[in-house]
């Protein structure tokens, strides 16, 4: 009957419809495991019913990793991570998650009662620590010669200041990022020189945003570009000529105070909000992000800008150069001095620190710390980070006078893992060209000294990101005008110290006291 | 109390009780009648309704971490009991009261222009004979109901951008120095309530237009014939008829009220307009989710429900009051 048929046809979709709901279950997504690597499977026994047994295989130790991704979308299952995991022994089960969901994944996946072997933190250590979840390291590392001897230049500013333990191991960077560059064709174009003082440096900014010296007609050009505040970096050449940095711990009178509300700061925002007036800062440095200022350096937008060092590289490392110079091929950078002003000290640029810009951890209750150890014993030792940063001898890169020399493009390293881990990592400069070893050692020659490296305290955790945000907003402000700098400045620096400012640096001087008389 | 048709045809019954035998006159039975009387009508409800209950109800009990300093290692029993201590701190935060101000201020602009514009839409659409123009500019206005916040952000920068885009044509035309409209906190209010309705005002004239579509052809017809013209039609015909489905919505809406848009917000928000546009979610995900303070963050939602809660609850009796049948 009719009917029937259509109460059969009823049933069936209401079915279909609730077995659909169960198709969202299945696993969190992950990037794919690894598969057992290739060289294991070989080593089954023979099976005859006389012929002695072959021991049986020894099944290498699995290893849980939970670190944020290096790429997006690109999975652990490369050559990179089978190497590591043929020459310790060991199997890998990477969950990798998109740095921006990082914090709060992670959080999830411990309080879910995972405990990975090996993890990735930062700043918010403190937590971890007073979670009571980290295994304390120092034995483990006095024992491990490769990994003492990486430990050894970071062992004493690695310890938390209240037990005495280290309970991380460092991606070292004792480097400094950015350094200012000119575009030299532009300057001769327009008859200027390289500028060694702020009024200089004024002159030749106002003079690249209203000169059009890309002869296009169209008023493209500007001094510098940013990302907002969110990256300070991008305004330190004029904050340093002031003898100040922004979201700087530096040493006034022997203590630690704020580079955010020291008076230098002030006179440096006075003189963004004259460049910023003068049209020489591009007014989207408040909208853009990274993708969009990267996209105008390469477009060849920027003047006198302060960039990653590596931009010069004419090895085309993380892939500045080509596209630049794809994009301008007159074009021509070079790096200036530090600028000078009277009556202050240029305090040079910021340096990552050697306690490390990433970190990693042991859970105290992980299942394969032995295996853990392994790997970091190997990443320590030189073949390590040159295998992680390079690949393999003969296929990937040659030594070639003193140099290393990529054998492959670099998009093919995605494919290969190359670069990707991160667990250990040492600041290789082998693959930089020669003239550009100049420009690296220059750029380091500006350090500042990092005097709270390493230091773990409470305060951070509970202050830190707010003052950041904070510093951030008022900071926009007062560079685009919307608030006065002479007034605005000092009713920032008095919320500032009442939202935690007074207490995160009372905390942090209160350390670097206790460790400077430790050392005595 | 007179039933507008509209109304009748969708709360009318598909079944008939004349068609089961019946087992009863006690409440038991009643029950078990009008079960087996809709048993298909209920297992197509089947899936929703488990889906709810698993993610919406279940999940209540962990209203209790707004009244604990939740510690996610120690886990929810563990974490000590503060009372009402996260709902002090928020309430005497010093940005309470400028969150609080924005999200209402923002969510009312909203509703004042975009309330309005899908019903006017829906009535002219009704008046179009053309069918195929009639669905050709449906379309067009339902689209960008479909694009993501992220890509309809990313289309404005490069439409206001002073460095190339279209808007610098329109500074051209009245003769002005041109400036980046999206950072100006007088402005920005006003382009978070314009780009809302331009994304969102062609989804809500499909739920009028359905409902235009079920107005007896024959009430306008003897209209005409009593001399009515298009105008009188309209206030005496097909306003009174979709009265019920703009009093239903109404009320959804009001119960919005707080949340006032966080997907558009936390997107185009930047540091020179945060000050007029934080609104609740945006502050409870930048100062609660991402430092894993979820105590303070659960205490902001609690609080947004309960307000939506009562909101729902009185614009419902109000509506009433008017004689209209209400959600509830």
């Amino acid at each position: 009957m009719k009917s029937r048929r259509l109460k059969t046809a009823y049933l069936i979709l209401a079915l279909v419809f609730v077995l659909s709901f169960f198709s969202g279950c299945g696993s969190a997504s992950q990037s794919p495991t690894t598969t057992a690597p290739q060289t294991i499977a070989s080593t089954a026994p023979q099976t005859t019913a006389t012929a002695p047994q072959t021991t049986a295989p020894k099944v290498p130790d699995p290893l849980d990793i939970f670190i944020s991704e290096r790429w997006a979308g690109v999975g652990y299952d490369n050559m990179t991570v089978h190497y590591i995991e043929e020459k310790t022994d060991t199997k890998w089960n990477v969950t990798a998650v998109p740095p921006e969901d990082y914090d709060g994944k992670l959080d999830l996946f411990l309080a879910s009662g995972e405990r990975p072997d090996i993890f990735q933190n930062g700043e918010d250590i403190v937590k971890y620590i007073d979670a009571g979840i980290l295994l304390p390291l120092n034995d483990y590392i006095d024992k491990m010669p490769n990994l003492s001897k990486y430990m050894a230049d970071c062992y004493e500013l690695k310890k938390d200041s209240r037990d005495g333990k280290i309970y991380s191991l460092p991606g070292k960077a004792d480097t400094v990022d950015f350094t200012l560059l000119y575009r030299k064709d532009w300057l001769d174009k327009l008859g200027l020189q390289i500028p060694t003082t702020l009024d200089e440096y004024y002159n030749v900014a106002t003079e690249i945003s209203s000169k059009d010296p890309d002869e296009n007609g169209k008023k493209d050009t500007y001094a510098f570009g940013a990302r907002g505040f969110s990256d300070f970096r991008y305004f330190e050449h004029v904050f340093s000529a002031y003898g100040v940095l922004p979201y700087y711990n530096m040493l006034v009178d022997g203590h630690i105070v704020s580079g955010t509300i020291q008076p230098g700061a002030k006179e440096a925002l006075k003189f963004l909000n004259k460049l910023y007036k003068a049209g020489a800062i591009d007014p989207e440095f408040v909208t853009d992000n990274e993708d969009r200022t990267d996209q105008k350096f390469k477009k060849g937008m920027f003047g006198a800008t302060c960039n990653y060092y590596f931009v010069m590289d004419t090895a085309n490392t993380y892939g500045y150069y080509k596209a630049f110079h794809d994009n301008n091929p007159n074009g021509v950078l070079v790096q200036g001095p530090a600028l000078t002003t009277s009556g202050y000290t240029n305090i040079g640029m910021r340096s990552n620190g050697a306690a490390g810009w990433i970190n990693h951890s042991v859970c105290k209750d992980a299942k394969h710390i032995d295996a853990a150890f392994r790997v970091f014993d190997w990443l320590a030792t030189d073949e390590g980070q040159m295998f992680t940063w390079y690949g393999r001898e003969g296929t990937d890169y040659k030594n070639e006078n003193d140099m290393v020399v990529s054998l492959i493009p670099q998009d093919e390293y995605p494919k290969l893992g190359i670069t990707q881990i991160y667990l250990l990592n040492d600041n290789l400069t082998k693959h930089f060209s020669k003239d550009y070893q100049t420009v690296y050692t220059e750029a380091q020659k500006a350090k500042t000294k990092a005097y709270t490296d390493g230091i773990t305290i409470p305060e951070t955790a509970k202050y830190q990101q707010l003052l950041k945000d904070y510093t951030k907003e008022m900071y926009v402000k007062m560079v685009v005008g919307d608030v006065p700098v002479d007034g605005g400045f000092e009713d920032f620096v008095k919320e500032y110290q009442k939202r935690g400012g007074e207490e995160l640096y009372n905390a942090w001087d209160a350390v670097y006291q206790k460790r400077l008389s430790a050392s005595k | 109390m007179d039933v507008s048709p509209s109304l009748y045809k969708i709360t009318k019954r598909t079944g008939s009780m004349d068609t089961i035998k019946k087992r009863g006159n006690s409440a038991i039975g009643r029950l078990s009648d009008g079960i087996r009387r809709d048993k298909y009508l209920l297992l197509l409800l089947a899936p929703g309704l488990i889906l709810t209950i698993i993610y919406k109800y279940i999940p209540m009990g962990g209203i209790v971490i707004a009244f604990k300093n939740y510690n996610i290692f120690k886990g929810i029993m563990a974490s000590p009991w503060v009372g009402f201590k996260n709902f002090t701190d928020v309430f005497n935060s010093p940005d309470f009261m400028e969150v609080f101000t924005n999200t209402i201020l923002i969510s009312i602009y909203k509703m004042a222009v975009g309330f309005p514009v899908p019903i006017i839409l829906a009535l002219m659409l009704n008046e179009l004979r053309n069918k195929y123009y009639k669905n050709t500019i449906q379309t067009i206005l339902y689209l960008p109901y479909f694009i993501s916040w992220v890509v309809v952000y990313g289309m404005m920068l490069s439409l206001f951008s002073t460095s190339g885009g279209m808007i610098l044509e329109v500074f051209k035309l009245f003769g002005a120095e041109p400036f980046n409209i999206l950072t100006k906190p007088q402005y920005f209010r006003a382009i978070l309530v314009l780009s809302d309705v331009w994304k969102n005002a062609g989804w809500g004239t499909i739920i009028y237009l359905a409902a235009l579509s079920n107005v007896d052809q024959e009430l306008y017809e003897a209209a005409f014939i009593d001399g009515a013209n298009r105008w009188k039609q309209l206030w005496n015909i097909t306003i009174p008829s979709i009265t019920s489905v703009i009093v239903v919505l109404l009320i959804l809406n009001v119960g919005f009220l707080l949340d006032a848009g966080f997907d558009q917000i936390i997107v185009m928000q930047n540091d020179l307009v945060k000050r007029v546009s934080d609104i609740f979610d945006t502050y409870v995900y930048r100062t609660g989710l991402t430092r894993g303070q979820y105590s303070m963050s659960t205490a902001i939602g609690l609080f947004k429900s309960v307000v939506a809660l009562i909101l729902i609850l009185g614009t419902n009796k109000i509506a009433k009051c008017f004689g209209e049948e209400g959600l509830l």
